[in-house]
């Protein structure tokens, strides 16, 4: 079994995950004052206590998390190296799990929903997929 | 915070008394540059806005005569909803205006905002009263004044002209007419200051410092 389409398209949705959680890493950082938009939720969802673990905003632990999940698809896709997919499934549960998590939170306790941390969410979460079906596949080792 | 109207949270930094005032605007008509504020009390960077960026404003420039500012109402984020909190609030706010307790009233409103989102039945009316009893205006007239649709229209009527502006989000902060990008307190109190006369009597002679911590933006999810 190699990496196929599914390297590619892990090493894709990564990518854009990354990107999300860079923007909202950014835009933490930049310290200035966003508006309340139309698409109100984001707001809420970014100023609520739920925004940060131990102090440390969670678009920070997005970014470091993406990073290696990039660096796994990437590794995945140009070596077919069985390790990297096992690396890439279990990352990428841990993954699910925690934006299930912080979605639970918008939704049932601030109150609100954030399209971008929903787009992290669908990224993790169709990635996660991509590589179970491709280690499903690779049949057993 | 706490759902019972009975506690209220007091106005860190309320507008002082002696800042002239007449309705919504402050400071005087004739001043240099004047600032239109554009918000909904639902809005949670309006909040930052009111109790940490507005009072700097007022302090420095306004208390010097440099600066018009104005409060308009732009209530949108709880459109479609029932009740209508922002639209709510904004009619409470009005009405207190009515009986010269505009700024007290929009202190005490943002200082008991929903810390846990909008639009889940915060600003009740017996919020709005409790409120009332707080700043000290007569409960009948209020009463009274809640329930005269005129004042909700009026409130519409500036949301659409606020649309009209292209505004679509809140705080919309214009100085001079121009949109503000709110990046940093200094950027803003230096396009404030170079409108000041420099031989205004009482204008700062340097840009205040930024407004503490304004940290805005990041998410509940990376």
């Amino acid at each position: 079994m190699t990496a196929g389409r599914s390297g590619p398209a892990a090493t894709g949705l990564s990518l854009i995950g990354l990107a999300i959680a860079a923007y909202l890493a950014l835009t933490r950082l930049s310290g200035g004052l966003p508006v309340c938009g139309p698409l109100h939720g984001c707001e809420t969802v970014a100023l609520s206590s739920y925004s940060e673990i131990f102090g440390i905003p969670v678009a920070f632990f997005g970014v470091v998390f993406s990073v290696a999940l990039v660096g796994l698809a990437v590794a995945w896709w140009r070596t077919s190296d069985r390790r990297a997919l096992l690396g890439l499934y279990g990352l990428g549960l841990l993954g699910v799990l925690f934006v299930a998590y912080l979605t639970y939170l918008e939704l049932f306790v601030i109150g609100a929903i954030c399209v971008w941390c929903a787009g992290y969410a669908v990224t993790i979460v169709a990635g996660w997929i991509i590589v179970a079906i491709a280690l499903r596949r690779s049949g057993p080792a | 915070m706490t759902a019972n109207p009975a506690v209220l949270n007091p106005p860190a930094n309320p507008v002082a008394a002696s800042i002239p005032n007449q309705g919504t605007v402050l400071g005087s008509a004739s001043a240099p540059a004047k600032v239109d504020a554009w918000e909904d009390y639902q809005c949670p960077y309006c909040q930052i806005w009111s109790t940490q960026w507005e009072p700097n404003i007022v302090e420095n420039f306004v208390a010097a005569g440099v600066v018009r500012y104005q409060f308009h109402d732009f209530s949108f984020i709880g459109s479609g909803h029932s009740p209508d909190e922002s639209l709510d609030a904004a009619v409470a706010a009005q009405c207190a205006g009515d009986q010269g307790k505009f700024w007290p009233y929009h202190d005490w409103l943002y200082a008991n905002q929903n810390p846990n989102g909008e639009n889940q039945g915060w600003f009740t009316r017996a919020k709005l009263d409790a409120i009332a009893l707080k700043v000290g205006l007569t409960q009948s007239t209020f009463d009274t004044c809640l329930a005269d649709p005129a004042k909700a229209a009026a409130v519409q009527a500036e949301f659409s002209a606020g649309s009209a502006l292209g505004i679509t989000g809140t705080p919309a902060i214009f100085v001079n007419g121009k949109l503000q990008s709110l990046t940093t307190y200094a950027a803003l109190a230096a396009e404030i200051q170079a409108l000041a006369p420099a031989s205004s009597p009482g204008a700062p002679s340097s840009i205040p410092a930024a407004a503490g911590s304004a940290q805005p933006s990041g998410s509940a999810v990376p």
